[in-house]
């Protein structure tokens, strides 16, 4: 374990330290730079629940994003699942919002989940019926996302008094409940924390998932195998689909009880990103989002307080990868 | 025992010579200590089973890999080869199992392609009437106009001999090139060997058949583990000379299945069918008849063997009988049960077990650990599951006495597969077919590219389960396995069964002809 981690953490060091070698250059203050970016979140309590809120839809996408990929199947539509998702909670939140919290909020969940597995089975099915590449579609389902986003906020649920592509607010009986009040923490980042423990015991233990790491592994002898790899295919993206949905749907009913536009942030990239920097590893996952996560909040406070751009976690982030990439063939030879 | 520099058969000094090679890929020596003396006009056969090093001792001479130590003397002086074009300069050719040809090219077009040319465009009617020329001389028939895709295996490697000879190469290394001829054609090619030899040709035939190294050889070399451990001239080479310098201790001769003849004692009658096929038919993209309306029957307590030239649709019928290609037409049972149109997990279900042909590509999950490898297959199943759940706590127990039962090298059951090495793998993917009950075995090619320990332990196991009553459905480009093993063979020739021998009635050039499509038995 520790041979495994040791050259991991080197590699997040020579990051930060090759930005740091640029940052010196254009005469920024690297350590308070630095010291902003790493600690922002443990310095007051609303820098750590910020976190745990790009915790929650970082942490489900990142799933969204592995998941398939135990497949060897590429989901890069996580951000049109997470739209889907928060469409159809904040149709059930808007349409039915009369309805008492607990039949409501179950209810905006499931059809969360499910906006984002009907949104992952149209690649899928395509794939499986006439083997088109799945990358692509995901990808250009996004595409359509936002349009579907727009119009839903701007067309059918408008609220005119928002200066912002906005819906009118869900009933009160769809938010998730608060597990701090002030600053707020949703439940959300309990369901996300069970559907990930839930996600890893599926993936190892089930007969079905063992079958979705063969695949992965090598689909040909799967097939040989008695495994329906084509079906499993399906399965595996449209439980992507089915993760990102309720990560959209926790957005709505947790952070911004309505649709807005600009719900899917800059999630789907970080998430990517935390799959591969935990190589599909469900176990590790969960830590690599929350320090994506804190560098993220921290990236942005030091924005405001050092004029340093934001962008500059982005290009760390990015070198983290290269270099845990890099520390893994180190480590071959 | 060190091998001593017999003299070639015309009492000179060495044509060619390799001394002390070594190689190793990463952590595996493939050759240490190996050595060989060519002399002038004589076939060497190098001798061994799989992994004994030959083709690679051959390679580095071929100029394929480069060796690690030691040196290559031709006529006397060291020389460096470096790349095959280097090896072709000093008059060295080598036809290799599987062949580097254009398809779509005609034949004389695949001969010439690499060779310098000063003309813009090469001299391709002199280069015809050249292979003409030499086809006729050393009885190579073949048509240089002829598309390439069109023919088959044997006349492939004739062309792949004619590659070589049109280059006036010296001497010329085939490695194991009698794997897809029928008997028939393997005479021929000796033939043709013999021919090149009174030309001044000297020429390397690599083999793991003991009969042939002795049919056609002037002298045997014969490798195990890397080294060179035995030459014998013609005369004082015997079969069981060779054999012992073969396996060494690890195989008990006298009772080797491997090394036994054909004949053997009076066989228990069959039970009932448990495969049944009957008009089978599978089809390619295009619509193109792969096979061809093929009945079978595999009894219990019964070795069905299917011979036949690679490619004539042994592939895409095992694949049609396993669920995983669609059938096109044809109804199929296993045991009572139709399972016509059936997916693969039904009939692993009803009790088939199923050893694909590349073992490697079909059978193994690189990305996996050493448990996931054995689970695979049977992880519905107990003891592995309980339905929908995997109990891997009893999985572990039981792969960890596969691991100890089927010496499989390996930290435990939790090591990442990728680190074992190939006969580690092998025996893996052993231990997965044979270790849980079955009532019909589907095995294709289940020993190539095994060693002779790994061979022996295959056929011990087939015959014990043929006398456990289990069916089995043996698909071999190996004769000699299939004579061994079988009750009865049917032959496959363009995807079709042309005839059916009975263990009475074997015989080799009987089933030749059926696999050249000669003659179709009624």
């Amino acid at each position: 374990m520790a041979g495994e981690v040791v050259p991991y953490a080197v590699g997040v060091a020579a990051a930060f330290a090759a930005v740091g070698i640029f940052l010196a250059a254009m005469g920024f203050d690297v350590p308070r730079a630095y010291g902003t970016i790493l600690f922002t979140s443990f310095r007051t309590a609303n820098g750590f629940v910020q976190t745990l809120l790009k915790f929650v839809p970082l942490l489900l996408l990142a799933l969204a994003f592995t998941v398939p990929l135990a497949a060897w199947k590429f989901n890069i539509g996580g951000e049109g699942q997470l739209i889907a998702g928060a469409v159809g909670a904040a149709a059930a939140g808007i349409l039915l919002a009369r309805l008492p919290a607990p039949a409501l909020l179950p209810l905006l969940l499931v059809a969360g989940t499910l906006g984002g597995a009907l949104w992952a089975a149209v690649p899928a099915w395509l794939l499986y019926r006439f083997g088109i590449n799945e990358i692509l579609i995901t990808v250009l389902m996004n595409f359509v996302s936002f349009g579907v986003l727009d119009y839903v906020t701007t067309e059918i649920w408008p609220d005119l008094a928002a200066g912002h592509p906005t819906t009118v607010p869900i009933g009160a009986g769809g938010r998730l409940p608060l597990l701090v009040d002030s600053p707020p923490l949703h439940a959300g980042f309990i369901l996300a924390l069970a559907v990930a423990a839930a996600v890893y015991v599926y993936l190892t233990r089930s007969a079905a998932g063992y079958e979705l790491r063969a695949t992965g592994a090598n689909p040909r002898a799967a097939l040989l195998h008695g495994i329906a790899v084509r079906r499993l295919f399906v399965l595996a993206l449209v439980l992507g689909g089915a993760l990102a949905g309720l990560a959209g749907a926790i957005e709505v009913a947790g952070v911004h009880h309505r649709l807005i536009e600009g719900v899917q942030s800059n999630y789907l990239l970080l998430s990517i990103l935390i799959g591969l920097i935990a190589k599909g590893s469900t176990l590790a996952v969960p830590v690599v989002a929350f320090a994506i996560a804190v560098l993220d909040v921290g990236a942005r406070a030091m924005q405001r307080t050092m004029m340093i751009p934001v962008e500059v976690v982005f290009v760390v982030e990015g070198l983290i990868l290269v270099f845990v990439l890099l520390a893994d063939v180190v480590r071959r030879r | 025992m060190p091998a001593l520099p017999a003299p070639g058969p015309t009492g000179a000094a060495p044509l060619l010579e390799l001394r002390g090679v070594r190689k190793a890929f990463g952590p595996v020596v493939a050759l240490d200590g190996a050595h060989f003396h060519l002399g002038e006009r004589e076939i060497h056969g190098l001798l061994g089973g799989n992994g004994a090093g030959k083709t690679t001792l051959m390679n580095i001479l071929y100029g394929l890999y480069r060796a690690d130590a030691g040196e290559v003397l031709l006529a006397g002086r060291a020389i460096q080869i470096r790349a095959p074009r280097d090896a072709l300069r000093h008059g060295i050719g080598m036809v290799h199992q599987h062949f580097l040809q254009i398809e779509s090219f005609p034949v004389a077009h695949n001969v010439v392609l690499g060779m310098p040319s000063r003309r813009m465009l090469p001299d391709l009617a002199g280069a015809e009437e050249r292979i003409r020329a030499l086809a006729a001389r050393f009885g190579l028939e073949a048509d240089p106009r002829a598309p390439t895709a069109d023919l088959p295996m044997g006349a492939r490697q004739r062309v792949e001999i004619l590659k070589a000879l049109y280059r006036d190469v010296r001497i010329l290394i085939l490695d194991e090139p009698t794997t897809n001829l029928t008997p028939q054609e393997v005479d021929s090619l000796f033939a043709s060997l013999r021919t090149m030899v009174q030309d001044g040709i000297s020429v390397v035939l690599i083999t793991h058949k003991i009969r042939e190294a002795l049919h056609v050889c002037d002298r045997v070399s014969v490798m195990r583990r890397g080294r060179t451990v035995l030459t014998l001239g013609r005369a004082e080479a015997s079969e069981e000379a060779l054999v012992r310098a073969m396996v060494g201790e690890e195989v008990d001769v006298r009772r080797s299945l491997v090394f036994s003849s054909a004949k053997a004692g009076p066989r228990p009658p069959a039970g009932p069918p448990r495969l049944r096929c009957e008009g089978l038919t599978v089809l390619s993209r295009d619509g193109v008849a792969l096979v061809k309306e093929c009945s079978l029957v595999a009894h219990a307590g019964e070795i069905l063997g299917i011979a036949g030239v690679a490619g004539n649709g042994q592939r895409e019928l095992v694949e049609g009988l396993m669920g995983v290609r669609p059938v096109a037409r044809g109804r199929l049972w296993i045991g009572d049960a139709e399972v016509t149109g059936a997916d693969t997990a039904r009939l692993l279900g009803l009790g088939v077990t199923y050893i694909p042909e590349d073992r490697l590509h079909d059978g193994f999950l690189p990305r996996a650990s050493v448990l996931e490898n054995l689970v695979l297959g049977f992880h519905r199943r107990p003891p592995y599951s309980r339905g929908r759940w995997l109990d891997w706590p009893a999985a572990t127990d039981t792969a960890r006495r596969l691991i100890a039962e089927y010496q499989i090298r390996t930290p435990g059951p939790q090591e990442a597969a990728v680190n074992l090495s190939g006969g580690n793998i092998q025996r893996l993917m052993l231990a997965r077919a044979f270790s849980h009950p079955c009532r019909l075995l589907i095995a294709h090619n289940p020993t190539r590219g095994l060693d002779v320990p790994s061979t022996e332990f295959v056929y011990t196991k087939l015959l014990e389960l043929r006398r456990q009553g289990v069916g089995v459905l043996l698909l071999s480009e190996d004769l000699d396995e299939l004579l061994v093993l079988c009750d009865r063979i049917a032959v496959l020739y363009r995807g079709q069964i042309v005839g059916e021998l009975r263990r009475a009635e074997f015989d080799r050039y009987a089933i030749g002809r059926l696999m050249s499509g000669v003659a179709a038995a009624g």
